[in-house]
């Protein structure tokens, strides 16, 4: 998911006129994506729904990153894979099928 | 049994899998073994045969030549225990000479010296292989090896055995291996190198990641005071009455709740987090020596969804850190810090206080707590939030363990979300994952669909537990009677023009059946037999009381929706 905050330099709580002055700016370099934004943002519904998804990429991205690669990075460096916590070992069976790392990126 | 193997390799089950392995190599000794004896007997049985052929022509050539005692008959016929008794050659081979010649016949003797070296040569040798062989597999081997492999056979036969066990283990084990290898190639998928660039206002810097440690400051934040969302709703009147339900028991099923935009502490960074400054210091007193240790370790950092919450970081819980560290001032070493730096990263620790009251529980109530957390992470998250519920929870000062969790999740910080997930990891049972996951099914997802955020969160939570997609999509299915939908892109519009629009007002009932009035009674009853199946108990035999209690909560309010739907159908 394309994290159009970012994309638009605008807070996730802006106003609808910010987001059509920002829109209108990136019209010039990139007119779908802008349109796409301004489709998405300046409706009600959709907004929400976007925003709900927004707050939820925006904690997996660190859950993941934390949870996930730090995990697999240090299974690289030969460390013992899993990990523990309060003595119980933490295994790590995670199965990306839905290709979470390349997902996150593109939010970024 | 390969078949078996490859199930349990598939699912990642290698140790299942070389039990398997060992009851398969088992399996094949001990039918090697009465191939031997079978083989063994025919062997025997023809090399008699031999004996008795031979004994014939020699009795036959010496009645030509020497003409002696030709009134008595002579019979020349097979001892009885060759066609019963697989152990012989030796005992039973001298007998079967001694019972039909006389001992006077040179042929006779030539027969019984021929057979009676090889019985010579194999008593000697006997002795040389292990005394609890297989009498069917130490004669096989007397027969074909001379007296010198014999000897090196009995010598190394152990040796010999764990090598030929081991040849039939490897290949198991490099499958195992294997698979290994494969999961670890992920780690060169992109990391948190590439994923996260720091950059200026950029609502995903986490900040540095290896900084010295302190303890994670509060993020257990007091919503905020008002749930005015992005389009400007405003607290229900009723958030006096709310009160009390809101924080006192669970309303994930709670029919007067309204899906409602997300509160503004969630889209407006750094408005929380201040408030609960003073509480912490309560916390971190709790912390006992064990947890004040591993809050030391030099892995957790502050890591925040948005660069103005750094400001935030909580100087109680910095002050129980350097607490810590003086308890711990031994741990000050150059040696005893490298050690810790070698370890952090294997031991993730939760990133909150709510995080640490979860990470702190028993472990059955722990199990509980994380779970209704993920419940509530999900129903809210889906805009499933009680008109007021965030103000009331933010102007209460007692708050008992479902207020706790709601106020913690009400705050949406991705920090709340690291911690929940390191809960459930840290409390359940793995044989949980599953019932938990079909109970999210069952209580999350009404038979209107699935939300966008509930697929999102699901779709990860699958992943997280290591089943992935294609299981959860199967529990789906047979949950729902429905595939689930792809993982949702609401940036696209292309994502938007294929959603369906509700285009009338359903009754409460209807909507949470997924149906319009116009249905009829197979589809009810359709819809009844997949919601019992949904709320089967024995599906939740794993799980606690408690979430017992919700499942058929959830299915009374199913069967009730059924009911005023079916009035309404007839």
């Amino acid at each position: 998911m394309i994290n159009l905050f970012t994309l638009l330099g605008i807070g996730a709580d802006s106003e609808p006129a910010s987001v059509i002055n920002a829109c209108n700016e990136l019209r010039e370099s990139d007119p779908f994506l802008a349109q796409e934004a301004s489709d998405v943002l300046l409706n009600r519904e959709r907004a929400n729904s976007y925003r709900q998804m927004h707050v939820q990429f925006k904690a997996l991205a660190m859950t993941h990153q934390r949870l996930v690669e730090e995990d697999y990075a240090a299974q690289a460096e030969g460390k013992a894979g899993g990990r523990r916590l309060r003595g119980k070992k933490i295994s790590n069976q995670f199965k990306d099928t839905n290709h979470w790392s390349r997902r996150l990126v593109e939010f970024k | 049994m390969n078949q078996l193997v490859h199930i349990c390799l598939r699912k990642k089950l290698p140790g299942i899998a070389l039990d398997f392995n060992f009851a398969f190599a088992c399996a094949l000794g001990l039918g090697l073994n009465l191939s031997l004896g079978t083989f063994n007997s025919a062997l025997a049985l023809s090399q008699t045969d031999s004996a008795a052929l031979m004994l014939a022509q020699s009795v036959t050539a010496n009645d030509t030549n020497s003409n002696a005692n030709n009134d008595q008959p002579r019979i020349i016929s097979r001892p009885q225990t060759i066609a019963t008794d697989n152990d012989l050659l030796s005992a039973e081979s001298s007998q079967i000479v001694s019972d039909t010649t006389s001992p006077e016949q040179p042929a006779t003797q030539s027969t019984q010296t021929q057979v009676s070296t090889g019985s010579a040569q194999e008593s000697g040798s006997t002795n040389t292989l292990p005394q609890w062989l297989p009498g069917g597999l130490k004669n096989t081997l007397e027969s074909y090896l001379d007296a010198a492999q014999l000897e090196f056979v009995g010598r190394y036969f152990v040796w010999l055995l764990a090598g030929v066990a081991a040849i039939c283990l490897l290949p198991f084990f490099l499958m195992a291996t294997a698979a290994d290898r494969k999961r670890a190639v992920y780690s060169e998928a992109p990391t948190s190198q590439n994923l996260h660039t720091p950059e200026k206002n950029d609502p995903l810097d986490f900040g540095e990641l290896d900084l010295p440690d302190t303890v994670q400051a509060d993020t257990e934040a007091k919503p905020n005071q008002q749930v005015t969302g992005s389009t400007g709703q405003t607290p229900d009147a009723t958030t006096d009455s709310t009160l009390s339900a809101g924080t006192s028991e669970l309303d994930l099923l709670d029919e007067t709740q309204v899906t409602t935009d997300l509160p503004d502490s969630i889209t407006s960074p750094g408005a929380d987090s201040l408030n609960d400054v003073a509480d912490l210091h309560e916390a971190t007193i709790a912390l006992d020596e064990a947890s004040l240790s591993e809050a030391t370790a030099p892995a957790s950092q502050p890591i925040t969804g948005e660069s103005d919450d750094r400001s935030t970081a909580d100087s109680a819980i910095t002050s129980s850190t350097a607490a810590a560290n003086s308890l711990h001032s031994e741990s000050d070493s150059p040696a005893a810090i490298q050690a810790q730096a070698s370890t952090a990263v294997q031991q993730p620790q939760p990133l909150t206080r709510f995080g640490l009251w979860l990470y702190d529980l028993p472990q059955d109530e722990g199990a509980r707590a994380a779970m209704e957390a993920f419940l509530y992470w999900v129903r809210y998250g889906a805009g499933h939030i009680k008109p007021g519920l965030a103000e009331a929870l933010a102007t209460t000062d007692e708050l008992d363990d479902h207020a706790r969790i709601k106020r913690a999740v009400l705050s949406f910080r991705p920090e709340v979300l690291h911690d929940i997930l390191l809960s459930l990891k840290m409390h359940l049972d793995p044989k949980q994952y599953m019932p938990f996951l079909d109970m999210m099914l069952a209580i999350l997802v009404n038979g209107s669909g699935v939300k966008p955020v509930e697929n999102l969160l699901l779709r990860y939570y699958a992943d997280f537990i290591g089943i992935g997609s294609e299981q959860l999509d199967f529990r789906y299915r047979k949950a729902h009677g429905k595939p689930l939908p792809s993982i949702p892109r609401p940036d696209r519009m292309k994502w938007w023009n294929q959603q369906p629009t509700a285009d009338k007002q359903l009754s409460p009932a209807h909507e949470l059946l997924g149906i319009d009035e116009s249905a009829d009674a197979q589809t009810l009853d359709r819809i009844r037999r997949l919601a019992d199946f949904r709320h089967s108990p024995e599906r939740f035999s794993l799980l606690g009381e408690h979430e017992r209690a919700l499942i058929a909560r959830s299915r009374e309010k199913y069967h009730a929706a059924l009911d005023s739907a079916m009035q309404v159908t007839s």
